[in-house]
Formats: structure tokens, C-alpha cells, sequence
């Protein structure tokens, strides 16, 4: 009954804070553990989109994640192999295989399926949003937490984003992902997850599309593994130059 | 020279094969095999189609590209080599093979040295790029290069990259032996780059002997979550050099990118230039109607082709749409417009991915305006083109 009581009080306050906008610093940190394994490291991710249950295309991709500002990914497989794509400081660049020039790209631009360049580029949510309250909800009879995020900086990908974490251990379930119109664009489920040194990392992740319900993409976290690359893979200009990865 | 030419290539193609022998490798394989078919139309440069006619303009036209593209690189050095093979076809098959790119890498800590045949492109523009200095002019109905045609120029060229910043100095060799570009004299072109501000700014410059000093500056920007404006200026001391650009870049809802550019240049022809132009074609029509000889007639007609060449006047517009209407398959529709009367070309194009390797496409190509105007007078109606890409 205590620890019930307790319970109550902790979600009480968190929810009074939530709607001043001050919620707990580490949540989101909380969150993020579960996608981000190590402060640099290469996430190795397959994205295969589909109608219905009809597997459509289907596409590799290599992130070089060196902290929360910094990653830097290229395409190994699917129609647009060897692209690059570099996030820097709130700054999003494309090389496009054939081409001899990085392009500035906005975060929302699409990458393939449902996937946006954002959705790759960027993995944590502790830099790009702030939760603005915490309220309680039942996901599938799992009892969760909706956190409310909102984008901190103009180049977060999603404007804002309603979060649905397990209340034991804030391992995200499903998020609904709004543009700054207040309309509602994609939604994720966070399907499977996997131990890795020890502690569970997201393994699969699936993205809907909110205007056509037929169409989700598939995220597949296939390989994880420490790698820090030399600080010249993220300028800008040096994309061009960057092969044997 | 065509011969020490080409044994320059055979010998970057050795050296870097050998130099990676042992090394990371990676290897492209792109394809493209296409046919179209043009309708030419009665017009001021075409007067009653005989000028297309009588000069042998094929209505029919064919050809199949093969691009094999090779990365290589042990330790610090690299290589990369694109050779280019071709068979097209308008009146008869004609086969060439070129090495589109072929350099030799090394990097130094934050230094990169690269020599060899290289396509250098600094601009931030989508179709126009005042600021590419050093870089074949971009064909509008494929400014990406998807179809592997651009072919680079020989260069020493040093980079280096610090946090925020990378500064480029690249001396561009007259060995090319495409005469539409080949340069006359060595060229020294430099680049500065940082992001200030969010801003990607590029100072650039270009010397070159017999040549006026040219001074560039590109910048790019995001605004929120969809919308990327850019624009890039050449300036130089002869009015006719200089050249400026502006453009956006958008995610529309429905997952539509649009990319609008609008660029003014000193070189090409003023609405009055382009008015004594017509009437010069108007004269030479003249002439063809009455003239009494066929050789005079065949010459007339030729000079008439040869009168509108396309992109002649100063200001021109630039929009591509691209929505991928359903998975695989992409709908693309360009277009160009020439600011000082209007006229355009419309280029909607339907891709279909088939498969892991192969994409289908179909594009039309479709001139319009009034008929004294510079796409109106064209002697090209339309024309469709139907092809398959490989990418392996």
C-alpha cells in the first residue's frame, strides 16, 4: 500500500512539474540507453519498406554515431548504395553516389519508404527534444508513461513527439511523430529488443505512415560495434573522399 | 597529344589497380539503355519542317551506357577509377570509351593530395552552377548525373580539413581532349569553406593566365524542418563572366520534394539581341522560300538550326517536383523556363523500380511558347524517351 501511495505521489509530482515544462533531466537519458549503446560506436541498420505484408524496397544502412552531434552514414545496400548522409551540429549533408557535391538537406526529406533522413541520421532524443509532461497510460496492457517531447532546436526532425515508455524500466514502445502544424505524420512501434553487454538494445523498430495506413518501414538494428573515426569524416567536404568504410 | 592522353589514363588505370590490389575495394556497376523518339514541328528555325528534314535530323535515336565505377584504398591512399562505355546510335552505332574519372589519393592527417582525372564540383545549386568553376556544365533533364555522363578534368589538388573548416587549392591541367571544354591554359582554382552561422559558405576563386581573375561565393541554409534555401555569384571584371543564382529546396506534404532556382547571367543574349536574332531567321526563312539553288537552300536551312541553340538568352528559371507516388515507383516533372519570354521546356519523367538492380523510366520532353520566343521557335515539338537503368 506504501509503495502504491509512493507510487502515486512520484507520478503526481512528475505530472504538476511535467506541465511547467521541468520534468526529471535524466528521462530522456533513461530513454535514449536503450537505442545508444556507447558515445561512439557503428549501428549497422537494415530498412525494408512494405505494402501490407509485400516487402518492397529494402536498403542498408552504416551509422558512425561520434556523440550527440556528430554521425556520419552511408548506404550499403539498395538502390542509392554509397550515399552519404552527415549530421553535424544540428546540420544535415547529403553525397549522393555518382555525385562529386555534398547537398544541404532538411531533416524531413526523405530517405526511402517511410524513412526520413532524420530518422537515420539522428538516434538519441535527449539533445533534439525536451519533455514537456508525463502522463499515464496502457499500451497493449503494458502500463506506460507518455512522454510529451518537444523539438529544442529548429533542425530536430519532428516538431513534437508523443512518446509511450514501459513504466518499469523507460524502454520506449511506440511514439506518434506531429509536424509543427500540430499534424500527425508517422508512428513507431519499438517492436524487439536484444541484450547486448549485458543490457537490452533496441532491435527492431517499425514506422507507419499516417496518411496511408497500407505502408510501414521496417528498422532493423542488425550490427553494433565500438568504432570512433577521425574527426575530418564529418566535415562536410571530406564526404567525397570518405571510401573504404 | 590524343595519344599521350590516353596513355596517361592506361597508366592511372595500372597504377590504381595495382596500388589496391590488396586493399579495400568496392566495385559499381551502372547501366543505362535507352531509345527515343523526337517530333519535330514547323517553325521559325524549322520552316516547314525542311530544315530537320533535308539535314538529316534522326527522329529516331538509341543508346546503351555501361559505367564501372571502382574504389580502392590501403591505408592512407586510395584510388578511384569510373570508365565510361558506349554505343549510341542516330544515323549509325557509334562505340567510345572514356575514363570519366581516375585519381590517385593520399591522406595525411588532416591532409588530402589527390592527382589524376577528378569532376570538381563546389557549387550548391540543383541545375546551375555559377560557381563550379572547373566543372562540365550540367545537362537540365539529368542534373544529378544519374545517367554517368559527366566526365572530370586532370588536376593536383590539396585539401585540408580542420573542425569547422577546409580549404582547397587545385591546379586544373589543359590535357582534357574534349574540345567543347578543353582548357587553353593552366588553371589555379581555391576554395574556403565554413558553416557560420548555419550558413555553408564557400569563397572561391579561379586564375588563370589570359583569363580575367574570378571571384565566387556559395552559400547554403536551412529553415525549420523543410525548407533549404541556396544561392551562389561569380563575379569577374568583364560584365559577361558574371553570373548569379538563387533556389530553394522543399518537402512538401505527401512526401513531395520541390526545388525552384532562378539564375541571371552576363553571357547570352538581350531581349533586343534576341529580337534582331528572330529577325535574322526570319530573313534567312526569306531567303530559303525564294532561293533558287538546292545548295543555297541546304546552307540556309543549316544556318537556321544552328540559330537557336537553347539556354542563348540571360535569365532562366528552373522547378523539378519529385513525388513518389507509390513504393517503387517515382513521378519527376522539370522544367525550364526562359525568363525573358516565357517559353519553357517540360520534361515529366515516371520512374519504376523493378527489382533489386533495374529501374524502367519513360520522359518526355516538351516544348513550348510563342513562336517568335526561344523554345517556341525550336524546331523540337516533343520527344519521349523509354529506357532501363542497372545499378549493381
Amino acid at each position: 500500500m506504501q509503495k502504491v501511495l509512493l507510487h502515486s505521489l512520484l507520478i503526481g509530482l512528475l505530472m504538476t512539474v511535467g506541465a511547467r515544462g521541468q520534468v526529471r533531466p535524466g528521462t530522456l537519458e533513461q530513454v535514449d540507453a536503450f537505442r545508444i549503446p556507447h558515445t561512439a560506436f557503428m549501428a549497422r541498420t537494415r530498412i525494408t519498406s512494405f505494402i501490407d505484408s509485400t516487402a518492397g524496397e529494402m536498403a542498408v544502412f552504416e551509422a558512425y554515431i561520434a556523440g550527440p552531434e556528430k554521425s556520419l552514414v552511408i548506404q550499403k545496400a539498395g538502390k542509392n548504395r554509397d550515399m552519404k548522409i552527415l549530421y553535424r551540429n544540428e546540420k544535415l549533408w547529403v553525397a549522393l553516389p555518382g555525385s562529386r557535391r555534398p547537398l544541404r538537406i532538411t531533416p524531413i526529406q526523405r530517405l526511402m519508404g517511410q524513412a526520413s533522413n532524420g530518422d537515420v541520421a539522428r538516434i538519441g532524443w535527449q539533445t533534439d527534444y525536451s519533455v514537456t509532461s508525463i502522463t499515464e497510460d496502457t499500451v497493449k496492457s503494458t502500463a506506460c508513461r507518455k512522454l510529451k517531447l518537444k523539438a529544442r532546436k529548429r533542425s530536430s526532425t519532428y516538431a513534437v513527439i508523443d512518446l509511450w515508455v514501459r513504466q518499469s524500466d523507460a524502454r520506449p514502445v511506440k511514439a506518434d511523430f506531429f509536424m509543427a502544424s500540430g499534424k500527425k505524420i508517422k508512428w513507431a512501434v519499438y517492436d524487439r529488443y536484444e541484450t547486448y553487454n549485458g543490457r537490452p538494445l533496441l532491435k527492431q523498430m517499425t514506422l507507419y505512415d499516417a496518411l496511408r495506413p497500407r505502408e510501414k518501414t521496417v528498422f532493423l538494428y542488425e550490427k553494433v560495434t565500438p568504432q570512433r573515426l577521425p574527426d575530418r569524416y564529418y566535415n562536410k567536404n571530406y564526404l567525397v573522399h570518405v571510401n573504404g568504410l | 597529344m590524343r595519344m599521350y592522353r590516353h596513355l596517361i589514363l592506361v597508366f592511372w588505370f595500372f597504377v590504381t589497380m595495382l596500388s589496391c590490389a590488396t586493399a579495400q575495394t568496392r566495385w559499381e556497376h551502372r547501366g543505362l539503355a535507352r531509345v527515343s523518339r523526337t517530333v519535330f514541328k514547323a517553325s521559325l528555325f524549322n520552316p516547314q519542317r525542311m530544315a530537320t528534314a533535308r539535314l538529316g535530323f534522326p527522329e529516331e535515336a538509341g543508346s546503351a551506357l555501361y559505367r564501372l565505377g571502382f574504389d580502392g584504398r590501403k591505408g592512407g591512399v586510395s584510388a578511384n577509377v569510373v570508365c565510361r562505355m558506349m554505343m549510341a546510335r542516330d544515323t549509325a552505332w557509334v562505340g567510345s570509351f572514356q575514363f570519366s574519372e581516375a585519381a590517385l589519393t593520399v591522406e595525411a592527417g588532416n591532409w588530402v593530395l589527390m592527382a589524376g582525372r577528378s569532376l570538381l564540383r563546389w557549387g550548391t545549386g540543383y541545375a546551375y552552377n555559377p560557381t563550379d568553376f572547373m566543372a562540365p556544365a550540367k545537362s537540365l533533364s539529368d542534373p544529378e548525373n544519374r545517367d554517368g555522363t559527366a566526365v572530370g578534368r586532370e588536376m593536383i589538388k590539396a585539401e585540408c580539413f580542420l573542425d569547422n573548416l577546409s580549404l582547397a587549392l587545385a591546379a586544373v591541367l589543359p590535357v582534357a581532349g574534349r574540345l567543347r571544354d578543353r582548357l587553353k591554359t593552366p588553371a589555379l582554382v581555391g576554395r574556403v569553406y565554413s558553416c557560420v552561422g548555419g550558413i555553408d559558405l564557400s569563397v572561391l576563386l579561379r586564375l588563370q593566365r589570359r583569363t580575367p581573375l574570378q571571384i565566387g561565393l556559395n552559400g547554403a541554409y536551412v529553415i525549420g524542418q523543410r525548407l533549404e534555401v541556396h544561392g551562389e555569384a561569380r563575379w569577374a571584371a568583364q560584365a559577361a563572366t558574371r553570373a548569379v543564382m538563387a533556389g530553394f529546396q522543399i518537402t512538401l506534404p505527401g512526401r513531395v520534394l520541390l526545388i525552384g532556382e532562378a539564375w541571371m547571367q552576363g553571357e547570352g543574349l538581350s531581349v533586343a539581341g534576341w529580337s534582331e536574332k528572330v529577325k535574322a531567321a526570319e530573313a534567312a526563312r526569306s531567303a530559303w522560300l525564294y532561293t533558287p539553288t538546292p545548295a543555297t537552300a541546304g546552307r540556309i536551312l543549316s544556318q537556321l538550326t544552328l540559330f537557336q541553340s537553347g539556354r542563348a538568352m540571360r535569365h532562366y528559371g528552373f522547378i523539378h517536383l519529385q513525388w513518389p507516388a507509390v513504393p517503387r515507383i517515382d513521378l519527376r516533372l522539370s522544367a525550364i523556363i526562359n525568363l525573358h519570354d516565357a517559353s519553357r521546356i517540360l520534361m515529366p519523367e515516371i520512374d519504376w523500380r523493378s527489382g533489386k538492380y533495374f529501374t524502367l523510366f519513360a520522359r518526355g520532353t516538351i516544348f513550348g511558347g510563342a513562336p517568335r520566343s526561344e523554345y517556341g521557335g525550336h524546331f523540337y515539338s516533343h520527344s519521349l524517351t523509354g529506357g532501363v537503368r542497372f545499378h549493381g
